[in-house]
């Protein structure tokens, strides 16, 4: 298991497109991805659970990804996130 | 598992929904969280005993707790009450429209005790409280998969993801069957029974599906309002997966599996995927075998017994066959 914590940067939070790109990226990894927000889990490839997160611009959630490409896959999306912003801004 | 924190302030909001209920004093007491879901009646404190106290409960006074109280000399009546705040309850409500003695106001206030009061009896003031407390600070869990209620039974329809649990929910819509829930469902355990509901609260974002290849989809709208449903009691889960050759599955329907949530058990059914399998079909049949065992028609069962007296009778005859000397 390997987890970590990441801050949403875009300003209009994860709607529906960015959702999309995760679920896109979760996907290609064979890895369980998920996501994480106030102790409610939901699953990465798969995208009505992390609309339902309704995460807005600075709240903290947790990615966490199990098995053997772990690290690359939650490194992914982390970078999407934090970095690339879900390329909107 | 999750707990959900529950404040005095928000149960004295939702109280007003249902009875009529005033803050008379401890104003600062409505941040104090509340964990237990039993309001307790403190008589047995009043009259001495004060081992094994719930004072995690909400403190109510009924027309015997107040009737008590005032029957006591005012010294006594004070240690009672001192005795009580000594417990650090989360809050205090008098029932039946009773006044509390000025004692306890002022003891709530320097407390920041919340002490509320209302006109209805305590029955009934218990039976909200204690079903309002239920609901809110019961047990859950979130699920990943989808919930329908096909011909009366909450079918928790789980399986990895891309499996089709969302295109099984949509064509048991289409045959006229409601949808509880996509993709991730909210499992509450009430009493011995799990109930399960959608994780969006607000209508609007409520009761849609995602289907691969086509985007995100209002049953609702599409459907109507008989294409959904708010909460269902969660009855059996049915769990898609890949077919694996090798592999056992179920066939007689002789022995049944059970899946443990949240300390409840319920049946659980395997079924494997091929090509040309119809899972609304079977989700259906499911549904009316469980509807049927309920009522106590065991369609494996009669069957096996039905062929054992069967075969038993062909060995009489054998037998028969054999004692015939003639």
């Amino acid at each position: 298991m390997y987890k970590k914590k990441v801050k949403i940067m875009n300003s209009l939070g994860i709607h529906a497109r960015p959702a999309s790109m995760i679920v896109k990226l979760a996907s290609q990894f064979d890895s369980k991805v998920g996501l994480e927000k106030n102790d409610i889990g939901v699953n990465a490839k798969s995208i009505m659970g992390i609309l339902m997160l309704a995460s807005e611009e600075g709240d903290e959630i947790t990615v966490k990804a199990e098995g053997k490409d772990e690290k690359k896959a939650v490194e992914s999306i982390v970078k999407l996130i934090e970095k690339r912003k879900f390329d909107e801004e | 598992m999750l707990n959900t924190e529950l404040t005095i302030k928000e149960l004295f909001k939702a109280l007003k929904g249902y009875i009529d209920v005033q803050l008379l004093a401890g104003e600062k007491g409505l941040s104090r969280k509340i964990t237990e879901k039993f309001p307790n009646r403190p008589g047995y404190l009043f009259a001495g005993y004060d081992k094994d106290f719930p004072a995690n409960s909400i403190q109510m006074l009924g027309n015997r707790d107040i009737g008590f109280l005032s029957s006591m000399k005012k010294k006594t009546r004070e240690v009672k009450i001192t005795k009580l705040l000594s417990f650090n309850p989360p809050a205090i409500i008098v029932c039946c429209g009773l006044e509390p003695p000025d004692f306890l106001l002022k003891g709530c206030d320097k407390l920041g005790i919340s002490l509320m009061k209302t006109n209805a009896p305590s029955w009934k003031t218990s039976e909200i409280i204690q079903s309002y407390l239920e609901d809110r600070l019961a047990k859950f869990i979130f699920i990943h998969g989808d919930l329908v209620d096909v011909f009366g039974i909450g079918l928790l329809i789980t399986g990895e993801s891309g499996i089709g649990k969302s295109e099984a929910a949509l064509d048991l819509v289409t045959r006229g069957h409601r949808l509880i829930a996509d993709d991730v469902v909210c499992v509450k355990r009430k009493k011995d029974m799990l109930i399960g509901e959608e994780m969006q609260k607000e209508d609007i974002l409520r009761h849609n599906l995602e289907i691969r290849g086509v985007g995100i989809l209002n049953v609702a709208v599409l459907f109507g309002i008989k294409g959904i449903r708010m909460h269902k009691r969660v009855e059996l889960q049915l769990e898609l997966v890949r077919w694996e050759k090798g592999k056992d599955y179920t066939r007689t329907g002789l022995e049944t599996n059970e899946v443990n949530i949240l300390g409840v058990s319920i049946p659980y059914i395997k079924i494997p995927l091929v090509p040309g399998k119809n899972i609304a079909t079977i989700t259906e049949v499911i549904a009316m075998d469980f509807l049927g065992k309920s009522v106590g028609f065991y369609s494996g069962e009669i069957y096996e017994s039905e062929l054992i007296k069967k075969l038993r009778k062909r060995g009489e005859k054998y037998l028969k066959l054999e004692e015939d000397e003639e």
